[in-house]
């Protein structure tokens, strides 16, 4: 099922914009003039990817820094933690990141469903899967 | 993860950089596409593209020095040789990459 994303002049070049159709979120991109749309939620832990910044056909993920191809939805490397240098946390928050870095290594990272864009009378439009419970037995 | 994906895409994220610092990846493909893969194995499993020809000390402000491209930090030394260490990146004019010198750090300023 087609669905209305946005006019094409609202989405320059190297721009993500977020599109929602019921439960489906969709992460729309404008690779230099031509567009995709990925899954919105990052293959790691469901940041939105919308507000990460779109390099060439590179999206990368605002919270963990994974990198997705938006051509193919593939996830190009793995979460990288956030680095806080040689300052120590206090020693509550100390544990804390161990527990959670520990959790975090055993989360996989997966790639992103695509989905087919098209262009029509000036509005992108992008092709959504219908849930089961929309479709007629 | 796939490898040949990801190294088209550091090759991307580098193009951007280096050009406007004055340099370009190295004629030799054969020699780019080997050192490009080998940052490949180096940032699954580290977090980071380090340099494939330097020793990480595991002091974070020492590593982020070799983290590719590492051409600001070491500028003077790759300036005089034309090159980085391990040929990746050449000098904008260099055709023959091969015929580049390599001096030691401690013979260039710069640093």
């Amino acid at each position: 099922m087609w669905i209305e994303a946005c006019k094409e002049g609202d989405l320059a070049p190297g721009g993500v914009k977020y599109v929602r159709d019921g439960e489906t979120e969709i992460a729309v991109c404008n690779v230099d003039g031509a567009h995709f749309a990925v899954g919105r939620r990052c293959g790691h832990m469901n940041a939105p990817l919308e507000q990460g910044p779109l390099d060439g056909p590179y999206l990368t993920c605002p919270l963990h820094h994974v990198q997705f191809d938006v051509r193919t939805g593939e996830a190009l490397n793995y979460p990288i933690d956030h680095d806080y240098g040689d300052e120590r946390p206090p020693e509550p928050y100390r544990r804390l990141g161990k527990v959670q870095m520990r959790l975090e290594w055993k989360i996989r990272v997966h790639d992103l469903p695509t989905y087919p864009v098209r262009v029509r009378d000036g509005v992108i439009e992008v092709d959504v899967p219908a849930a089961p419970d929309e479709i007629e037995e | 993860m796939n490898t040949e994906a990801r190294k088209k895409a550091l090759r991307h994220f580098y193009a951007g950089v280096i050009e406007p610092l004055g340099f370009k990846f190295s004629p030799d493909e054969e020699l780019v596409d080997f050192l490009l893969e080998q940052e490949v194995k180096l940032e699954a499993e580290h977090g980071a593209p380090y340099c494939p020809c330097q020793g990480r000390t595991e002091v974070r402000a020492e590593d982020v020095r070799i983290v590719c491209p590492c051409i600001p930090f070491h500028r003077g030394h790759f300036d005089a040789m034309r090159r980085c260490w391990c040929g990746l990146f050449v000098h904008l004019d260099v055709e023959d990459p091969d015929s580049l010198p390599q001096i030691p750090p401690g013979q260039v300023g710069g640093e």
